[in-house]
């Protein structure tokens, strides 16, 4: 079972971000709760990496996905996502944001 | 104004310090503006990764130092933004003659991709620079149709166009085919729609317009200098670099009080091939979507009818020494407009902009971008 991606939720406005800030940008409010965030999104736009970096198997590929719940994330996706596809969302191993297809 | 620049060869050059690259870029510069070293009042110096005290470092090699001397980092649009220090110290009436220098020293870290160290998650999931670009044109592709040719089109007019300027890195031609040939960096940028690890380094003197007329200097006035960072692009609905640009060319033109159709040259960042077709579209050259059409239909060339871009080679073959390519693209814009561009001189050039990005915060548009317009004194 996929874990959900986890960002933060300023309990001063309200405002939902990912990752969770130390404190918020826009009230200034340290107190940020943990929040789930949503499993599923669109694709803003993604990309295949060809020429990579230490430790990234090459080509893989990474996307801009707006989540259905308004945060944006950026990640890595186990396949080219087309750009306004629906994807789908959960947390790595790592904790950071992986994608796929909608289910 | 702008009276004089100067710029060392653009190339990989590890056996020479940032210290001889400056004195070289300075020592033109001031050479060209018929200005002597002890007439300079205040110096700016962009560098992204040549460390502290680049400028004094610089200067000290021909006995500058004592005068004010700012050092300025801005990732790529160090260069720029050190400019843009400069023409607002003039403006305020703080000094009269300053001298603006770009430096930047990559060969000797190595090649392939500039890893500066950063802690941001996108960083951590395995983000690297040219898969920001990729990122911006493949939307383009999905929205209005840009294609893989188009860039690499881009990719051989700079190469092009280099051919004429003795300071650009590459002096080779390439064609399409080989461009789309070349290795894959990041889908559809490949390797020859990026630019080099590059050294080098470039100068300006700017003095103050009365100053100027006093010694009978002609020169590029500078009609709008304009500094913007990048706002955060982390909720849906946010846009992405493009956007930056906007606000930024936008600013430039109302302070210079002219729109594109004034413009004859543009000096874009055009690091990566996407970043000049987006430009076209983000400096209002074309519209919206029309980007890949612009260059297709040589609208971008010398001699075309549009604005002639990146008529030295631009960043992708005149080089990327980061910190100096915003000075080198204003040098660029300055010889065109006093007639000084030799054969990539853009005829009858009068108005100039020179526009760059600097990235290394993923969570926002971009770090910031600078554009610069320039005017040739005695037009209005």
């Amino acid at each position: 079972m996929d874990r959900q991606l986890i960002g933060g939720r300023c309990t001063g406005c309200g405002a939902l971000m990912y990752p969770a800030p130390e404190a918020c940008p826009a009230c200034l409010n340290d107190k940020i709760d943990h929040a789930e965030l949503a499993s599923t999104g669109r694709v803003r736009t993604s990309a295949v990496i060809n020429l990579g970096r230490a430790g990234f198997p090459i080509p893989y590929f990474v996307a801009w996905v707006d989540l259905d719940d308004g945060v944006r994330v950026f990640g890595r996706a186990d396949r080219e996502l087309a750009v306004g596809a629906p994807a789908s969302v959960h947390a790595g191993e790592d904790g950071l944001p992986r994608f796929g297809m909608a289910p | 104004m702008v009276v004089g620049a100067g710029m060392t060869r653009f190339t990989k050059s590890p056996e020479r310090t940032v210290e001889s690259l400056g004195r070289e870029a300075v020592l033109g510069a001031l050479g060209e503006a018929g200005v002597q070293r002890d007439e300079v009042e205040a110096a700016w110096c962009g560098t992204m990764l040549a460390g502290a005290g680049a400028g004094q470092r610089v200067l000290a090699t021909v006995g500058m130092t004592g005068i004010p001397i700012v050092n300025v980092e801005n990732a790529c649009a160090s260069g720029a933004t050190a400019l843009a220090g400069a023409v607002t110290a003039i403006r305020a009436g703080e000094c009269e003659v300053a001298l603006v220098l770009g430096i930047e020293s990559l060969s000797g870290r190595g090649g392939g991709l500039l890893e500066p160290d950063r802690s941001d998650y996108l960083w951590q999931s395995g983000l690297t620079l040219p898969a920001v670009y990729a990122g911006m044109i493949r939307r383009h592709m999905a929205l209005y149709g840009s294609t893989a040719e188009q860039l690499a089109q881009i990719a051989v007019k700079s190469h092009r166009n280099a051919l004429a300027n003795p300071y650009a890195h590459f002096h080779s031609p390439v064609t399409v085919a080989e461009v789309l040939a070349s290795p894959r960096v990041a889908d559809p940028i490949t390797l020859y729609m990026c630019c080099p690890n590059t050294d080098g380094g470039a100068a300006v003197v700017l003095m103050g317009s009365a100053a100027a007329r006093r010694r009978g200097l002609a020169g590029a006035r500078v009609a709008a200098s304009v500094l913007r960072s990048g706002r955060p692009v982390t909720h849906a609905g946010d846009g992405g670099p493009e956007d930056l640009m906007k606000r930024a060319a936008s600013a430039a033109y109302e302070q210079a009080g002219i729109g594109p159709g004034d413009l004859d040259v543009a000096e874009v960042h055009d690091a990566f091939a996407p970043g000049e077709l987006i430009a076209y579209e983000a400096l209002g050259l074309c519209a919206e979507g029309e980007g890949g059409l612009y260059v297709d239909s040589g609208r971008a060339d010398i001699g075309g009818e549009g604005v002639a871009v990146n008529p030295d080679g631009g960043v992708l073959s005149r080089g990327h020494p980061l910190g100096a390519t915003g000075v080198a693209q204003v040098a660029e814009v300055f010889w065109q407009l006093s007639g000084r561009a030799g054969d990539r001189q853009v005829e009858g050039a009068k108005v100039g902009i020179a526009h760059v990005m600097g990235g290394t915060l993923f969570e926002l548009e971009a770090s910031a971008c600078a554009v610069h317009v320039l005017v040739k004194e005695g037009d209005r």
